[in-house]
């Protein structure tokens, strides 16, 4: 049986090169995903997913086993993917996170009322629209790209999303909801093409 | 081998001696604000359960966590931390020793400057503006969360 | 118009995530709304494609030298860093140079302190509890309890501003 992850930080603490090996191997492909998904370059994903593991190392002392290793971890992970992006990024105008009127007019038509969206086998519109969702999210800033992130390839919920970004609630929901309308109308466009090659 | 380990010996020695500050990793803090209010219905909110002993010694009948902000905060570096009203107000990790932890708080509008030590096991507490139409914005600091 | 408005934020909310008023309200809108009906299908056409997406590609891509990587970069740390983490038992085949590691240091240290008469460094400079607060305008009363100090203006009896 695997041990859990506080056996293992214990282990690594005490100096147990393996233990800590056993840690990184558990969860390099999703820090590598959620890092992937926010600074959007493969070579970056892999130095971010790895300097995160060298951190993690490197402040294992200070790392009180009362809290969960895996929420750490991810949040090193995403607080070294953000640093990375903001270093070449300026903050957009388009950057706002109520919802306003604006939003409900936007894009009326959605994929489902696409050529795409009306083929029967739903599995392969799933399977197109996965394909794409790179494309989409190279289109998002840096800002809704990274809530969506955290929200679907780490799971956090609206609670944990607002604690891992300094942020209430009421943004947390306003925000992720910006973050996919923009990626819904990125996917329409291509759907739209799409479904229209295939008539 | 052993010339190694006497040099490192050496060297670990002055570094004891002259840099224990400079050698420490930063600390992890949660800072959050929170209000506390008179009047209306007694509420408190499920994220401040870990407050709830010290906060209960206040004659507050309701309590909102309206921001939280994580930090990895290293010795002598000020963090800012502006309050919904937008009052500013800094924190600052004076020093984490093996046992505790002292921090310094300064709202600048109310000429407020405290320092505060506590074990690395609690939290504090601090009072942030005054109160007005019976509520108070306070803020906490908790290290290692 | 302005119901939508409200409603749509919370159209992507797990279980337990809204607020029994606040999904009461989504469940009357979506059972007056079309448009947020159509809204709620297109949510769940798309909901967790990114996590699908980045988790295939994070399949796709080969991890056997990963953490060989990762370790051989904490290995690269500045030869001080990597010198003092050797003193401590990580990776000493050998006990009696492993506990030397750790005993030649620690006496130095110890004796290089006595020698230049530095002990009070090695004691803490703040004590817990101890608290200086300063408030031009406020009186400041400090509550210590066994989870920490509580600082507030004026005093229990009569709060500032009341």
């Amino acid at each position: 049986m695997e041990a859990d992850d506080l056996t293992l930080v214990s282990r690594a603490k005490a100096g147990d090169r393996d233990a800590f090996r056993a840690l990184v191997v558990r969860y390099q492909r999703k820090v590598y995903a959620v890092a992937l998904g926010i600074v959007r370059d493969r070579d970056l994903a892999w130095d971010v997913a790895q300097d995160t593991f060298v951190r993690v190392y490197s402040h294992l002392s200070s790392f009180k086993e009362e809290s969960a290793f895996a929420s750490w971890l991810f949040r090193i992970a995403t607080h070294l993917s953000i640093d990375v992006v903001r270093k070449e990024r300026t903050a957009s105008k388009d950057d706002v996170d109520e919802v306003r009127e604006s939003a409900l007019e936007d894009g009326a038509e959605g994929i489902l009322s696409t050529p795409l969206g009306n083929d029967p086998q739903d599995n392969l519109l799933r399977r197109e629209l996965r394909d794409r969702i790179s494309d989409a999210l190279d289109g998002l800033p840096e800002k809704h790209r990274t809530i969506l992130v955290l929200r679907e390839v780490e799971g956090l919920s609206y609670e944990d999303l607002a604690e891992r970004l300094a942020i209430n609630k009421g943004t947390v929901m306003s925000r992720l909801f910006h973050a996919r309308k923009k990626m819904q109308a990125a996917l329409r466009r291509y759907a739209g093409r799409r479904g229209a090659s295939n008539e | 081998m052993i010339c190694r380990i006497v040099a490192a010996a050496a060297l670990a020695a002055s570094l004891f001696a002259s840099l224990p500050a400079a050698a420490a990793p930063p600390v992890p803090v949660r800072i959050r604000i929170i209000k506390g209010a008179r009047d209306g219905a007694a509420s408190f909110d499920s994220q401040l359960a870990d407050l709830r002993k010290q906060l209960e010694r206040l004659s507050y009948v309701r309590w909102d966590q309206t921001g939280v902000e994580n930090h990895d905060m290293s010795t002598g570096k000020p963090i800012d931390v502006k309050l919904p009203d937008g009052t500013p107000l800094t924190v600052t990790l004076v020093e984490a020793a093996t046992g505790t932890v002292t921090f310094e708080l300064k709202v600048p509008a109310q000429k407020t400057h405290s320092r505060l030590t506590i074990s690395k096991d609690q939290r504090i507490v601090h009072q942030v503006t005054e109160e007005k139409g019976g509520s108070a914005y306070f803020v906490t600091v908790h290290p290692w969360p | 118009m302005s119901e939508c408005l409200k409603y749509l934020p919370m159209l992507t909310a797990r279980d337990g995530e809204l607020s029994p008023m606040e999904r009461a309200g989504l469940e009357a809108h979506l059972g007056a709304c079309h448009a947020c009906r159509a809204r709620l299908a297109e949510e769940r056409l798309l909901s967790g494609l990114v996590g699908e997406a980045m988790q295939a590609e994070a399949s796709r891509r080969d991890f056997s030298g990963f953490s060989d990587a990762v370790l051989g970069r904490i290995d690269q740390r500045p030869w001080l860093v990597r010198s003092l983490g050797r003193l401590w038992p990580w990776g000493q085949p050998s006990p009696v140079r492993a506990w030397a590691g750790i005993a030649v240091p620690v006496l130095a240290a110890v004796a290089l302190v006595v020698y230049l008469g530095l002990g009070s460094i090695f004691s803490e400079r703040y004590q817990p509890g101890e608290v200086e607060v300063s408030s031009e305008g406020h009186d400041m009363t400090v509550i210590q309890t066994d989870d920490g100090p509580v600082v507030i203006w004026g005093d229990l009896e009569q709060p500032e501003g009341t």
